[in-house]
């Protein structure tokens, strides 16, 4: 990265916890807190990535999910000096505020449809990726059709590995209303997707 | 420890399968184990596994979302270290610039704080600390195109907390006239 920018504060010498596996992140945030460049990128690698999924599994878009991921990051390194140890986990504490920014953002813009997805091609057969595509947004599209927290809990339990409870406690419900939640959600999709997936099914 | 453990029945097994669907990794794991052995031995429990995969793999049909490489360095360039004054906007002038300055601990700043507000102090109303009752501070002549104004307006000034005309409204300014006086004006103090 170019650190340049920052040359003209202050250098606080690198903790030496920064950058190890095992190192909690309440740790790393009080690196963080005094500045330490080392300990900010640790939690960049360590929690980014997922938070970057999820914002963009529940915007349906990759660009926005980023803009939300950047303003949640932002938000969590003005934090970083207040945050008080052995409290709120940080995962949770990302998500939520992810999950927050998310619905302010879904009021204000739509997502635009994939038109171009490397991921999705066939090199051999141009109209089987054009297809794809249109599972993938028709999939898209259901999801962003279902209520906000049948969303999430969908987003959180099937793509991005959240258990039961983690997502309740994200939420802050019980893990039976959860897995209502994710039942009613299942059923939305199914019947919004089933011409979707008996197509897939029969491709296998 | 006598914990019963209770065994798995249809009905949780649709619930657990109709909430996370037909992967078990999603199962709960205090349930999994007992789901997979009901599972092996119930034909219903399998028809609606097998209905729920259905749905799972049109879930899978949507990629996972590709995040740019620029999202890191954003989010790095965005890191701005050691700034309390931006952390919190409520901390005061010195200690601000005392957080900024590691190496200061702002005893010098409030000593150069205090020299200034003393010297303030003693250079506006030195004369009235210092001076007798009744004494009287003599000025110098001002330049003659200002001595009718300082005449009429500053000299008429008593201290007295009215400001002077001239001082309050710069825009009616009087002639200035030929008299040279070399009269000294007299300021009483109260």
């Amino acid at each position: 990265m170019d650190g340049g920018s920052h040359k003209n504060w202050p250098i606080p010498r690198p903790g030496p916890i920064a950058g190890e596996a095992g190192v909690s992140d309440d740790a790393l945030l009080a690196q963080i807190g005094v500045g330490d460049m080392a300990a900010w990128e640790a939690i960049i690698d360590r929690h980014l990535p997922a938070v970057g999924r999820y914002a963009a599994y529940v915007l349906g878009d990759t660009a926005q999910g980023e803009d939300v991921t950047q303003e949640t990051f932002i938000r969590l390194m003005k934090k970083a000096q207040t945050w008080e140890a052995g409290g709120a986990s940080l995962k949770s504490w990302l998500y939520r505020v992810a999950r927050n920014l998310c619905i302010d953002h879904k009021r204000k813009k739509r997502p635009e449809p994939i038109e171009h997805a490397e991921h999705l091609s066939d090199p051999v057969d141009g109209h089987a990726t054009d297809r794809r595509i249109d599972i993938a947004n028709s999939v898209r599209t259901a999801l962003a059709a279902l209520p906000e927290r049948q969303q999430t809990a969908i987003v959180l339990v099937h793509y991005q590995g959240f258990s039961g409870r983690e997502t309740a406690d994200l939420l802050d419900i019980s893990v039976e209303a959860v897995e209502s939640l994710l039942a009613r959600a299942r059923r939305s999709l199914r019947q919004a997707l089933q011409p979707e997936a008996t197509e897939l099914l029969g491709e296998e | 420890m006598s914990d019963k453990i209770e065994p798995m029945t249809l009905d949780r097994m649709r619930d657990l399968i109709e909430a996370y669907g037909a992967e078990p990794d999603r199962w709960p794991s205090s349930e999994r184990e007992r789901a997979l052995l009901f599972l092996e031995t119930s034909k219903e429990a399998q028809d609606i596994l097998a209905e729920s995969k259905v749905l799972d793999t049109a879930l899978d049909a949507l990629p996972e979302p590709d995040m740019s490489q620029g999202i890191k360095s954003r989010v790095l360039d965005a890191f701005t270290p050691a700034n309390p004054i931006a952390a919190n906007e409520n901390v005061g002038l010195v200690a601000a610039i005392t957080q900024w300055h590691p190496q200061s601990n702002g005893s010098w700043l409030r000593a150069a704080a205090a020299a200034i507000v003393f010297g303030v102090l003693c250079g506006v109303g030195g004369a009235q600390i210092f001076a007798p009752p009744s004494t009287v501070i003599i000025t110098q002549p001002a330049l003659p195109e200002f001595e009718p104004l300082i005449q009429n307006e500053v000299a008429a000034l008593t201290l007295n907390g009215e400001l002077p005309a001239i001082l309050a409204d710069t825009g009616a300014q009087p002639e200035p006239t030929n008299e040279d006086t070399e009269e000294d004006s007299e300021i009483p103090l109260i």
